[in-house]
């Protein structure tokens, strides 16, 4: 990629381990990027203003300047990791990110970078959602592509279920992370290999920056600038996933969540979103019908047996249901239900929970 | 003048014939024992002449010297007191020996009683074999040796007995064969039947399957659900012991010392070592003689790891082996020695490291990640030779089912027995055994399958993400499943089954 002076300034710039609210103030106080470096030295009064950390960094980033071996090594590390820095400016730099007033100075990027074009959709939600949303999930995610590029961070539970479904068959999804790339979570690394093949990873922050506790919350606003929608998984109280939720509506997108039964824990947030405006959702067509998108796809559901069928009626009942509660309410042997539940299973019908108890998706 | 006796030197289950020769010269007195004697055998010199002298015997003031031959044979343990005695006995003429072809097993307490020794089941069967047919042993050993036919043995309480018998004096009665009975404590009178467990359906089912073809099986639960009750009720739906196996496993107890009083193993040995056990201690070995471990003591039976996660994983590496080859060999400087080691192998573990993932009760704390790398402490390798992993309900039974009558262990034994009996018939010319022990060649001519099955088989690897490893295990308990059905081609509900018996963590590489 070629970069423009003004580019090159940012990359140079956020090299360095400042703290964010310095990089601004140096940005604001310049006319334009090109001076700062063309003058540094006229900004040292500056750096003594600013905390310990950030001020003795002055030294080094004068001596960076001189010659181009420290620009050139910079973006040559980045190059060698198959990393893009996209700084402000850049053709590639998301639109939506532009009037954050916080926004990342530079977005590195590992990938398909084409996918940064296009609606996104966001999905996020608590590590502990239960088996049969995470399955669903799974299935949401993969009929989203039909519209959408489905963008998600990289935890546990909703995220890599979100991932999952993404990537099937040939699909692509865009990840963004909480830290640098030296960090990514090594939750899956299968999954991860996947998304680095045919995704698109996202960073707000150089790659040595690890992951503070403020930065999640960062990126969920990120996150929900971003989007077009977010789909909220399950969410307790305190749920991270209700911070992404917050901001998206803020920013005016569509928020959607998974409806749960009144006691269920990870309801809690799920279902305070809906009472507060956002969109029941069962299937991705509720989702495309929010966005008046006609949705085509509809697999032709697989044809079940007749115990199948009648094993399937009761488990929708009711949620969880433990083997010896399904043998007495269908009257099939336990040993019967082991086979059938197995093949339900494949089929995608039904998930475990745990336990020997089942739950239909 | 030398006089030679016959000994027996156990290594293993198997031995050597030894001959206990002593020669009484003139010269200063003294005393020495030679032929690779260790330090138990050294110290019999001790034993005999006060066991000599205290019966009443002359003990020669000469120059004497005992060889065990053959020489290059490390001797080891008390068992050779006795023949060391009556071969002195015979060199100073006591004794007029003639009773070759007897053999002479016994230890000496100091006031001439014979004590009992362990492994005299395996020994005088070991030697039965190269042909010798008399034998005469302590008398608290009597009853593991009454299970012997065709051989003529004398157990005697002290060496002053033996004497008068082999100098005609006062003959010792032949120990009287006994008829092998298995016990009286069979499926039906089991303390841990099956029907003393309430509800666990699908484990009780995963038991069934998992004897029925001598498959291992894992449980997996929260702790205090039944685990252990559910390990422990395995003896009583295995198949009866035959004689020959009951006298298998009494010769590896009798080694080990852990006969009881009856002098034979009637019911199939249950073994619980704690996660606390050494490598050694489980497989067995040791410094000087090689014990048999655990998996050894568990031959015929059940070895039930409580806690998998507990154990070193080295030890339980060092579980690979036998578990496939059904023997343990342990190497020492001397040779190798093999015990046989064919058990069922039942684990436990804990769902997740909180112990409430599936449990009503109590809520799961734990996140997907955590739970997947508390399953991947068990090692790929030895997770591949537990055929049958199933949950364990954390549910309690009261208020879920009605009163029904819980099934009997004789009857699921019935079942077990039928699907069993399936299999001698179908091994009948092969080396293997049973359906778990089956291998590329017996499965690709017992486990061929419908293209339907094919395709069931190819969308569950698809779907749930199933290793390559996995499809030997699920074609196995397949076959077993299509026994117990009196199926002769495998169907496709059989195969779902197969397919159902795996704990499904987070991560399908680990545990599939």
């Amino acid at each position: 990629m070629e970069y423009s002076s003004v580019e090159r300034v940012y990359i140079w710039l956020d090299s360095f381990p400042l703290s964010d609210g310095a990089k601004r103030r140096l940005i604001e106080e310049c006319e334009s990027a090109v001076q700062l470096v063309q003058n540094f030295a006229r900004f040292k009064p500056i750096f003594s203003s600013f905390k310990e950390q950030d001020a003795a960094l002055f030294e080094r980033m004068q001596a960076a300047l001189s010659g181009k071996e420290y620009y050139q090594k910079t973006v040559a590390d980045l190059q060698s990791r198959k990393i893009v820095p996209i700084p402000v400016g850049n053709p590639y730099y998301p639109r939506e990110w532009e009037e954050l007033p916080d926004k990342p100075l530079v977005l590195y990027a590992q990938g398909n970078l084409d996918l940064l074009k296009g609606k996104k959709f966001a999905v996020c939600g608590s590590r502990r959602t239960p088996p049969a949303a995470l399955k669903l999930t799974e299935k949401i995610a993969e009929e989203l592509r039909l519209a959408f590029t489905v963008i998600t961070g990289f935890s546990d539970g909703a995220d890599v279920a979100a991932l999952t479904g993404a990537i099937k068959g040939g699909g692509s999804a865009v990840c963004l992370l909480a830290g640098g790339f030296s960090f990514i979570p090594q939750t899956d690394t299968l999954l991860l290999e996947k998304v680095k093949e045919r995704g698109l990873f996202l960073s707000p922050h150089r790659p040595e920056v690890p992951c503070r506790t403020f930065s999640y919350e960062y990126r969920n606003k990120l996150l929900a600038a971003l989007c077009e929608g977010v789909l909220v998984t399950g969410a307790d109280e305190k749920s991270g996933a209700l911070i992404s939720a917050k901001y998206a509506e803020k920013f005016g997108k569509k928020v959607f969540a998974f409806p749960y039964s009144p006691s269920a824990a990870m309801g809690v947030g799920c279902n305070k979103l809906i009472k507060s405006g956002g969109y029941l959702t069962e299937t991705a067509a509720d989702i495309f019908a929010a966005f008046g998108i006609k949705a085509e796809s509809e697999k032709p559901r697989e044809t079940l047996s007749g115990t199948e069928e009648q094993v399937m009626l009761v488990l929708r009942e009711g949620t969880n249901l433990h083997v010896a509660e399904l043998a007495e309410k269908t009257g099939v042997p336990i040993y019967k239900l082991a086979a059938i539940l197995s093949s339900l299973e494949i089929k995608g019908y039904v998930v475990r929970v745990g336990g020997n108890a089942y739950a239909a998706v | 003048m030398t006089e030679k006796v016959f000994g027996y030197a156990l290594a293993g289950l198997e031995g050597v014939l030894v001959s206990v020769e002593t020669d009484v010269s003139r010269g200063l007195p003294a005393y020495e024992i030679v032929g690779l004697p260790d330090a138990a055998v050294k110290e019999s010199k001790e034993r005999v002449k006060s066991a000599i002298k205290n019966s009443a015997l002359e003990f020669p003031n000469h120059k004497i010297v005992v060889n065990l031959a053959p020489a290059y044979v490390k001797k080891e343990g008390s068992v050779f007191d006795l023949p060391i005695a009556i071969s002195l006995l015979c060199a100073c003429g006591t004794i007029k020996n003639d009773f070759s072809g007897t053999v002479f097993l016994g230890e000496l307490a100091l006031n001439g009683e014979l004590r009992p020794v362990r492994g005299v089941l395996p020994a005088l069967i070991s030697a039965k074999e190269k042909g010798f047919k008399k034998f005469i042993i302590p008398k608290e050993n009597e009853k593991e040796a009454s299970y012997i036919v065709g051989v003529e043995t004398y157990a005697a309480q002290s060496l002053t007995q033996v004497v008068e018998h082999l100098t005609g004096v006062k003959p010792l009665q032949a120990v009287q064969t006994q008829e092998f009975v298995p016990s009286e404590k069979t499926a039906a009178h089991s303390a841990y039947d099956m029907s003393l467990i309430k509800g666990q359906p699908m484990a009780k089912r995963a038991l069934e399957v998992a004897v029925a073809g001598g498959h291992n099986i894992l449980f997996v639960g929260p702790p205090g659900t039944g685990k252990t009750l559910l390990a422990r009720s395995i003896p009583s739906i295995l198949p009866d012991m035959t004689f020959e196996e009951s006298l298998e496993i009494t010769k590896i107890h009798s080694v080990a010392g852990t006969l009881g009083e009856e002098g034979i193993v009637r019911t199939r040995p249950f073994r619980t070592p704690h996660h606390t056990a050494t490598t050694v201690a489980l497989c067995g070995g040791g410094n000087k003689s090689v014990h048999p471990g655990e998996i050894s003591l568990a031959h015929g039976g059940v070895l039930f790891l409580d806690e998998l996660p507990e154990y070193k994983r080295s030890s339980l590496e060092a579980l690979r082996q036998p578990l496939e080859d059904g023997v343990i060999t342990v190497s020492r400087a001397g040779g190798t020695v093999s015990y046989p080691a064919d058990f069922v192998l039942c684990a436990s573990m804990n769902p997740c490291p909180c112990g409430n993932y599936g449990s009503k009760q109590n809520r799961c704390v734990c996140t997907p990640n955590e739970i997947k790398k508390y399953r991947a402490k068990i090692s790929g390798p030895l997770l591949d030779r537990i055929d049958i992993q199933v949950e364990v309900d954390g549910v309690s039974y009261d208020d879920l089912v009605s009163q029904t009558q819980e099934e009997r262990s004789e009857k699921v034994k019935e079942r077990a027995d039928a699907a069993r009996r399936i299999q001698r018939e179908r091994y009948a010319d092969s080396t293997v055994k049973t359906n778990a022990q089956m291998g590329e060649r017996e499965m690709r001519r017992y486990c061929e399958l419908s293209k339907e099955c094919e395709d069931v088989l190819r969308e569950a690897f698809d779907r749930l993400h199933l290793s390559a490893r996995a499809r030997a295990r699920i074609l196995k308990v397949a076959r077993t499943i299509a026994d117990l059905d009196y199926s002769e081609e495998i169907g496709v509900e059989h195969l779902y089954e197969a397919i159902s018996y795996r704990v499904y963590g987070a991560d399908k590489d680990k545990i599939d």
